[in-house]
């Protein structure tokens, strides 16, 4: 059975029907006694099963922009984007989608260091499921919207972290998805391109484009119409986005992920 | 029938190709004589394993003649088998963030490997041909079968494949444990001698390995005589079909702990 796979005649753009879900971490091995320094010497990781959902339930209607807040630790924000999209499989219960759910996550290795911005985009508007006459056709729009005239023939690895988003944010939009779960970077680049992304998203809005994000209080406010705090295994709050920021809890990995990527963005910048 | 087109990755083929594509580049890029490479590899093995067996231990009891073309029809083969299960052991782990995003199936990954290494099997093809000149030893009718070999050798891979990325996805060291199975496997297979090197009895035995019935259909061309009938053969693909349905079902078990691992 294929792994991600549509129900047109879903009424809702997403559904979550009590989800189970837990993900495997790698944990090093503690300990100082002897017997513990011995068994680190076969090997000192180990997977240990982390718990993220527990009977989670949840809707979301085509054409809302949901807010989903982290409201405690672990509060599983990527994973349930990752459920939405497909590209984790729920231990228990079941996930449908109207229509292919496209993200755009954080960390999702979408740019390829080893190749260039140009292969890049070929790349990376296959793998989210584009067919090669797709990204042809559409090629043109996504160097002209992105800016990425100049760039093209560059290796990643030597483009600036705020070019970098550019080009997965045009190549994540390229996609013309129907639902669309943001992590983090909902708008990005200079303030200039930023305005273009707003633009460009509330036309996407508009248009009945269902958003699925999670970014900063000051986003969620001018783009969110709706606020999910999700945590402790399930729903916290299912509210509105103020009330959702309200009840906000960034968990300090969290944190010091957001406050790294600014530190490296000003490295860049002062080089 | 939509489950057969699904999981055949045919409805992903031309997205296949530019990928696959894209990764020989990538591999072949940075060094100066770029795709001669696919050539030189095996290459150097076969020379290296000709110079030893015939020239220094003076081989004539080894294998069939002329030994060089023997070697080369095998050796090739064999790399693709070795380069495809080893690149399959390393698909699903590390650095594959991809997993997180990606909308092609799980297994598109092994496929890539697999396809790719193809690619590198096909390039190195010419070098059967010069040996087929330097020994003027021409092949027979047989050699339809050269490209059904192909086949069933990518089905094996297949299978072994997705059943070795699932585990070793699971258990790092497994990536480890096959590489000294795969040194093993070597000389187990009639790679450097012939089946008439093996005890008379022992010879339908041997292909439950099913390595020994591809090479045989591989050789097919040249020397038309050796081999042990056609329920041997079909003993070799009766094992490649259960290896198939074992890596499919192995994999779709653990595919939702890879996509948790990544």
């Amino acid at each position: 059975m294929a792994r991600i796979q549509l129900t047109p005649d879903l009424p809702e753009a997403v559904r979550f029907t009590e989800v189970d879900l837990s993900i495997s971490v790698v944990r090093r091995r503690g300990g100082a006694s002897t017997a513990q320094r011995l068994r680190r010497l076969a090997g000192d990781t180990r997977r240990v099963d982390l718990p993220i959902f527990r009977n989670l339930n949840l809707a979301v209607s085509p054409g809302e922009a949901v807010a989903i807040v982290p409201g405690s630790k672990d509060s599983g924000v990527v994973e349930l984007f990752r459920l939405a999209a497909g590209t984790l499989i729920p231990d228990a219960g079941s996930v449908e989608r109207q229509h292919h759910v496209v993200p755009m996550l954080t960390r999702s290795g979408l740019l390829n260091n080893s190749i260039t911005v140009r292969q890049n985009i070929w790349v990376g508007a296959l793998l989210l499921g584009l067919t090669p006459e797709q990204v042809r056709e559409r090629f043109g729009w996504i160097v002209k919207f992105g800016g990425l005239d100049k760039t093209l023939d560059t290796y990643a690895k030597q483009v600036s972290p705020l070019m970098r988003r550019r080009v997965v944010w045009t190549v994540t939009m390229a996609t013309r998805a129907r639902v669309f779960a943001i992590q983090r970077s909902l708008v990005v680049g200079d303030e200039e391109f930023q305005e273009r992304c707003w633009d460009y998203l509330d036309g996407l809005k508009s248009d009945g484009v269902t958003f699925l994000v999670e970014t900063t209080d000051e986003m969620l406010r001018r783009f969110c119409t709706r606020g999910v705090v999700i945590g402790g295994g399930g729903v916290i709050a299912d509210t509105t986005v103020e009330e959702a920021i309200r009840l906000r809890r960034i968990d300090e990995t969290e944190e010091a992920e957001i406050q790294q990527e600014e530190a490296e963005d000003e490295d860049w910048q002062a080089e | 029938m939509p489950y057969v087109t699904e999981v055949l990755l045919w409805r992903y083929r031309s997205v296949l190709r530019m990928l696959v594509v894209r990764d020989l580049h990538v591999k072949y890029r940075q060094l100066r004589l770029g795709y001669v490479w696919a050539i030189l590899e095996p290459l150097g093995m076969s020379v290296t394993m000709w110079f030893v067996f015939e020239v220094l231990l003076g081989g004539k009891k080894l294998g069939l003649q002329p030994y060089y073309l023997f070697l080369t029809v095998a050796i090739l083969p064999w790399w693709w088998f070795v380069n495809s299960i080893s690149g399959c052991t390393r698909v699903f782990i590390g650095q594959n963030r991809t997993l997180s995003v990606s909308q092609l199936p799980t297994q598109f990954n092994v496929v890539r490997v697999l396809v790719a290494r193809a690619a590198d099997f096909v390039l190195s093809l010419p070098l059967i041909v010069v040996a087929m000149l330097i020994t003027r030893t021409y092949p027979t009718a047989w050699i339809l079968l050269f490209p059904v070999a192909m086949v069933i050798q990518f089905a094996l891979m297949w299978g072994v494949g997705l059943l070795v990325a699932s585990v070793s996805a699971m258990i790092p060291d497994v990536a480890r444990i096959i590489r000294i199975l795969l040194r093993a496997a070597f000389y187990l297979t009639p790679v450097l001698y012939s089946l008439s090197n093996v005890p008379e009895g022992a010879r339908p035995l041997t292909y439950i390995n099913p390595l020994v019935g591809i090479l045989g259909l591989y050789r097919m061309a040249w020397w038309p005589g050796e081999h042990e009938g056609w329920q041997a053969y079909a003993t070799s693909f009766t094992v490649i079909a259960i290896l198939m349905v074992i890596g499919f079902v192995t994999f779709r078990r653990v595919e939702h702990r890879i996509l948790k691992a990544a």
